[in-house]
């Protein structure tokens, strides 16, 4: 027993080469962080976390498990330990824990009796103890939205790591189990697979927590634990372009015919989904019969009888490849007889039963010979990363409590770690509990095609982010339908996809019905489908450089809203938005209109200034606003003061390097942004990259705009850029100065209509700093130009619209469009204060009518 | 009729995947103890099943007879998934805990197969935490008696004790407005000596816990015994139930819609079809849910394909789908006509019932669970005209509810007609 009695130390930055440590994950906690009580363990992970062990043979685990990977914390924070006769007693800065000595801390039933941990939140102490229900637990994500039906997957949430009760519990006990079934195992170094696995705990009837104390410092908890449980991988570049999927039993010439279309329609996309039919499936109708099933490992040569020549195709049109794989069946002797008998004799009859070598993933035979046999020979012929879709028995028939879902993350992910170097790891499985942020992507399955499933999936998808499963990818458009009605519904369909363009993945799906329809050249709407992924190919640099902070952060792309406005209640009940990265608001809409035009959606806008990027108009929070949005409208919302990167419109794949960007920002309010950039699939990337930092200075009429030099040891990179400003609710500009030179006024326009000012750069080092000076032509109203509660009614009786302006505005603009946007009349005012326009050329109808004057914008809608 | 089995099969196959498949996994859901030392002895499909008092929490009070085993089941599928000791013939002593193994075997080997035993015949509290795998045996406490008042008191309370009625003899209920603090229950308004109050067993635990839980009361006579807490101000529903003395509570909010089903509705029992079972909130309160129109016993036998089930009654659902909670009376076959105490914290599946055919206004109060019903009068009276909305002319007519309120735009339902010549009630669809 090393308890020190009555003991105050202040361990100040034990670093160990900390970052190191903290990157390949040491499970084993810096030695000054322990206190050994009787069977009782503590560790003082940080102020905000202790490790709560118990053991009743006093037997304590230190290896990596499931869910924790690194219990060497950079620093180990400074802690006091006292006892008495009965307690011992830990204090943090931010925790006191309370343990009565020789007890198991949780009592039958749960009370604070032998353990309690006591926190601060809002001026009030918060106490838990063990077994203590939370039901203000802000929930973290579910396996799978399989047969998500409106919010019916809301019950199945898993507890996340944040709490509006100020603390949340990992319970990382053997006894514990996830949702699923399964346990969290220990982990251990193996030499014949070459990377960890599986391994008994060491007393599987041990308690093993960890208790998080965070209050409302949500980042703060999600950072920390990413520092314990290993951070959230960068996914490839080439995943966040679209991905082309659909299942069905498409040929080599479907496949052929899709990509012309897509390049026809000028669609940019980046990944190439061959959905399970790619391999023997016993169905007559795949030319299939009598070959296969649910699992297959071999082409179905019928449909496909040139793979290697197919995928060569695919690559050449700049498309990445996964394969559908379910995997439970094993690997059977009429399917795949070639690989059957290489793994039959490699494994020397072990394993096989029948004709069939049973799914024995448990054992690192069987592992071997596997992805040796099977995985090596399709990765040569072309495919890049595997798509797994685990459905059977949820844990292994062989080791109790084993994971399958977890257990093919695991072994799927860091196969591609040890085996393709080359390449940065990423697999499409599904949430396997906690730890499995480490290995992502998540393809969340089979929804339901209609809009209350829709509805659902902003909060899923920022909620996911309470767990760190940073990068859900959704079947855009719905997977199956019980409604004829909307099965292939173009509002549907396009609201879904536009959800899509702020969401980690962005990949239209649907399962095997030829009466569900995912080509969207094919729908009537599809410009402005086009127009979505186009928007989503535009906003790849902001995408991806809130990836790379997801990496270091540990904070998702798509957060909750009460991570950066936890005081407000509203952050917690507008479950319908959310933050896509630090700097834009996100509500999707997810109603159908009722009219097939526009729909309304209720948005809470934060304290601060928010750009309506759809409507040009600048917000003022905090407020509740409802605004229609016609169809090719998209409720996106820039933070003031951000600064965000944007690909030209002309790109198609995300991987392509443009010699120009677009820096978007809004004038009014200083700030700053960033691009990160690396080649795209490098393993690694956790040291191979570089930044370009961008700062904005707003000083009445002056703003100074930066592009700082890039920084970084990144190869491959343009040496070379020009941007595009694009700097929204701006005045005129006087003049634009560009490293202290005047620039010509060519270069340099401004539309009076949307307020905005653009500013061509020319083309200039990527190492050196580009300072852009913008003195605007009149005093700045540049944050001027905003919504407001509408004092604007069109009066029946006589057949006019009436405004009041509040006092006499030197001009007035109004203007009003119908649901289709479509102008109907536009009508100049001066020195007016109250309007009375008669509405006798419009017929019945719903319009939109916009009033802009000197200092403010009014958009309400109206029926005649 | 095909299409809508086809329909009920998709979701309920959904409903099944949506679960997993958990045959080799435990399940927090449920437990069963079974053994000859207990009144069903191994009768599994007899099983008592424990409550839930916790997540992965279950309780059982009970009589264990001496020098006979039990163990517990964590199904009642068959003898697949055992929750056992550690050590053969374990001797179960009362205070004692015990770790547990859990197997998923169907030929389970005999020397995992560790049943417990108790040393004296007697009455046992028996909790098991499948979280911990940890079991424990107590002398049960005396039950509560259930008391004649209840009022809510605390620093979340804005005024004294609140009254927390006892409604159709099964439940005090209420829904108050609190703020951040700490509840309690007592049975006097106001805190005396003679004043017994009512707190949770799990201590401090926030006051929107104990839903889906059978989450027990204990009493005390301490004024300072912990009760729950609450850390986010708002409207709360409480329910205590007077049979067992369990609660649970949630935050309260007005429902955006509800669904009418029932054997006298005009799609019977579907749900899935919103078009005319939809009750939304009153515009002048949203605690209000209507629904107006026209219920018949049977429906005319659903197009003579068959009579539904229960033809004369129906029940709100709060979702499309038979999963979520529902209202229903306290009492079976409570008249739709009139008002009648709603409840929405369990119960049996009782339903209201109508007398006659006609047109009806259902006013469901969902702060007080009150549901009242309002007969209008047979259907294809005269004076009741079916109007496509299409044709509803907002420009030469007048549209008023039942209550002379004027409405902008008629929805569905009856309302009131006035043009300059005539006024008449027609129901727009």
């Amino acid at each position: 027993m090393r308890l020190r009695m009555v003991t105050t130390r202040l361990l100040q930055l034990v670093t160990l080469s900390a970052a190191v440590m903290a990157q390949a994950g040491n499970p084993e906690a810096n030695p000054d962080a322990v206190i050994v009580s009787g069977n009782a363990r503590f560790t003082v992970l940080k102020p905000e976390m202790i490790r709560i062990e118990y053991s009743d043979k006093g037997v304590f685990e230190d290896r990596a498990t499931f869910t924790v990977v690194n219990r060497a914390m950079d620093v180990t924070p400074a802690y006091n330990v006292t006892e008495d006769s009965v307690y011992l007693y830990i204090s943090t800065d931010k925790l006191a824990l309370t343990y009565r000595k020789g007890t198991y801390p949780r009592t039958l039933p749960a009370s604070p009796e032998n353990l309690s941990v006591s926190l601060t939140q809002d001026g009030h102490t918060v106490m838990w103890y063990p077994g203590k229900p939370d039901p203000l637990n802000l929930k973290g994500t579910c396996r799978t939205l399989d047969g998500s039906n409106g919010d019916n997957k809301r019950a199945e949430l898993e507890d996340g790591l944040i709490s509006r009760s100020g603390w949340a519990v990992i319970d990382d006990s053997w006894t514990a189990a996830r949702p699923d079934g399964s346990r969290s195992f220990a982990l251990e170094a193996n030499p014949t697979t070459g990377y960890d696995w599986w391994a008994e705990r060491n007393d599987p009837h041990a308690m093993d927590l960890y208790f998080m104390g965070y209050g409302k410092d949500y980042r703060k908890a999600l950072a920390d634990f990413t520092e314990l449980a290993g951070k959230i991988p960068l996914p490839p570049a080439y995943v966040f372009g679209y991905w082309y999927s659909k299942y069905a039993s498409y040929s080599a010439d479907d496949y052929r015919s899709i990509m012309a279309d897509l390049r026809e329609n000028a669609i940019p996309a980046d990944v190439m989904i061959l959905d399970m039919d790619w391999h023997w499936n016993g169905d007559g109708a795949s030319m299939s019969a009598g070959r296969g099933g649910w699992t297959g490992w071999s082409w179905n040569t019928n449909l496909i009888p040139e793979p290697e020549k197919l995928l060569e195709e695919i690559h050449a049109n700049n498309f990445k490849i996964a394969l559908n794989l379910h995997p439970a069946d094993g690997i059977n002797k009429v399917e795949s007889p070639e690989y059957y008998t290489a793994m039959n004799t490699q494994l020397g009859g072990k394993y096989e039963n029948g004709g069939n070598i049973a799914w024995s993933l448990d054992f690192p035979d069987f592992t071997k010979a596997f992805f040796n046999t099977i995985i090596r020979d399709h990765e040569g012929e072309g495919v890049d990363f595997w798509w797994l879709d685990w459905q059977q028995h949820l844990t292994s028939p062989y080791t109790q409590g084993l994971g399958q879902t977890f257990w093919c993350n695991h072994v799927f992910y860091n196969d591609m770690v040890k085996n393709r170097p080359d390449r940065r790891p990423v697999i499409f499985h599904r949430w396997g509990g906690l730890g499995s942020h480490r290995y992502q992507i998540g393809f969340s399955g089979d929804a339901l095609i209609n809009f209350p499933t829709l509805a659902f999936q902003p909060y899923f998808t920022a909620t996911a982010s309470n767990v760190g499963y940073a990068f859900w990818g959704h079947d855009l458009g719905g997977h199956a339908f019980t409604d004829e009605n909307i099965v292939n519904d173009p509002e549907l369909v396009l609201r879904w996809i536009q959800f899509g363009v702020f969401t980690p993945i962005f990949r239209t799906h649907a399962t095997k019905d030829d009466r569900i329809e995912r080509r969207m050249w094919k729908f009537p709407n599809f410009p402005l489908m086009r127009d979505a992924v186009r928007l989503r190919y535009s906003l790849f640099p902001y995408i991806y450089t809130a990836a790379r902070a997801t990496y270091d952060t540990g904070i998702g792309m798509c957060r909750p809203m009460y991570y950066d406005f936890p005081e407000s209640e509203e952050a917690y009940t507008f479950e319908g938005q959310y933050m896509f990265g630090d700097n834009i608001l996100v509500a999707p809409v997810t109603e159908a209109s009722s009219d097939h035009s526009s729909a309304g959606k209720e948005i809470w806008f934060p304290a601060g200034e928010w750009w309506d990027v759809s409507h040009g108009s600048l917000i003022e929070g905090p407020c509740v606003m409802t605004i229609e949005f016609t169809q090719d409208e998209i409720p996106y919302f820039f933070r003031a003061g951000s600064m965000i990167p944007f690909n030209p419109s002309s790109v198609m794949n995300v991987t392509e390097r443009p010699d120009k960007l677009i820096l978007k920002t809004i004038a009014g309010t200083s700030g700053e942004g960033s691009l990160y950039e690396d080649k795209g699939d490098n393993s690694d990337y956790a040291s191979v990259y570089s930044t370009t930092k961008f700062s904005h200075i707003a000083d009445g009429l002056s703003e100074t705009y930066l592009i700082e030099p890039r920084s970084g040891n990144a190869d491959g990179l343009q040496a070379r850029r020009a941007w595009t400003m694009e700097i929204y609710n701006a005045s005129p500009a006087a003049e634009v100065r560009r490293n202290g030179a005047t620039l010509d006024k060519s270069s340099w326009t401004y539309d009076p209509a949307t307020r905005m000012l653009i500013i061509n750069l020319p083309e200039e080092d990527c190492s050196k700093q580009i300072s852009v000076d913008v003195t605007y032509m009149e005093e700045s109203d540049v944050a001027a130009v905003r919504y407001r509660d509408a004092r604007l009614n069109y009066d029946k009786s006589i057949d006019s619209l009436v405004i009041d302006l509040g006092a006499v505005q030197k001009s007035v603009k109004l203007v009003i469009s119908d649901l289709g946007a479509n102008c109907r009349l536009k009508r100049d005012y001066s020195n007016v204060a109250h309007l009375t326009e008669p509405m006798r050329t419009l017929g019945a109808g719903v319009y939109i009518c916009r009033v802009e004057t000197d200092k403010e914008v009014t958009v309400k809608k109206f029926i005649k | 009729m095909k299409h809508i089995f086809l329909i009920m099969m998709i979701f309920l196959s959904m409903r099944i995947c949506s679960a997993g498949d958990m045959s080799n996994s435990i399940e927090y859901d449920h437990l069963y103890i079974v053994g000859d030392a207990t009144p069903t002895s191994w009768n599994l499909g007899a099983a008592p099943e424990m409550a839930q008092t916790n997540h992965g929490v279950f309780e059982w009070i009970g009589t264990l007879e001496s020098g006979k085993d039990f163990k517990f089941m964590n199904s009642r599928d068959g003898w697949h998934k055992h929750v056992v000791g550690t050590m053969e013939a374990q001797l179960a002593e009362v205070g004692q805990i015990y770790n547990l193994n859990f197997y998923a075997d169907w030929a389970l080997d005999g020397t995992k197969d560790c049943k417990f035993h108790v040393a004296t015949t007697g009455e046992y509290h028996v909790v098991v935490d499948l979280t911990a795998m940890r079991m424990q045996l107590s002398i049960p406490e005396k039950t509560l008696e259930r008391p004649e008042k209840l009022y809510l008191y605390g620093s979340a309370v804005s005024d004294g004790g609140a009254d927390t009625p006892l409604v159709g003899g099964v439940e005090f209920k209420g829904v108050y407005h609190l703020r951040e603090g700490e509840v309690k229950l007592m049975d006097t308004p106001f805190p005396g000596p003679s004043t017994t109050y009512y707190v949770p067993k799990l201590k401090d635990v926030d006051i929107s816990f104990g839903d889906g839980y059978a989450a027990t009361l204990e009493s005390s006579a301490d004024s300072c015994a912990m009760g729950w807490s609450v850390s986010i101000p708002g409207d709360y529903a409480i329910y205590v139930d007077a049979g067992t003395m369990s609660y649970s509570a949630k935050s309260y909010k007005p429902y955006p819609v509800l669904y009418l089903v029932g054997g006298c509705c005009e799609h019977a029992w579907n749900y899935w079809d919103a078009s005319v079972c939809c009750l939304y909130p009153d515009e002048s309160n949203p605690d209000i849910m209507v629904w107006e129109g026209e219920l018949r016993i049977g429906w005319d036998n659903q197009g003579g394909t068959s009579t539904p089930d229960e033809p004369s009654k129906f029940k709100i659902l709060t979702a499309q789908d038979w999963f979520g909670a529902t209202f229903h009376p306290y009492k079976a076959d409570a008249a739709a006509e009139g008002s009648s105490d709603a409840r929405i914290s369990g119960g049996d599946d009782l339903k209201w019932t109508i007398s006659r055919d006609g047109f009806y206004r259902i006013e469901l109060d969902t702060r007080r669970e009150v549901l009242t019903g309002t007969y209008y009068g047979e259907s294809g009276v005269e004076t009741v005209e079916p109007v496509p909305d299409a044709q509803v002319d907002h420009e030469a007519e007048e549209y008023y509810d039942l209550r002379g309120i004027r409405l902008k735009n008629p929805g569905f339902g009856l309302c009131i007609r006035r043009t300059a010549n005539c006024a008449e009630k027609v129901w727009v669809r």
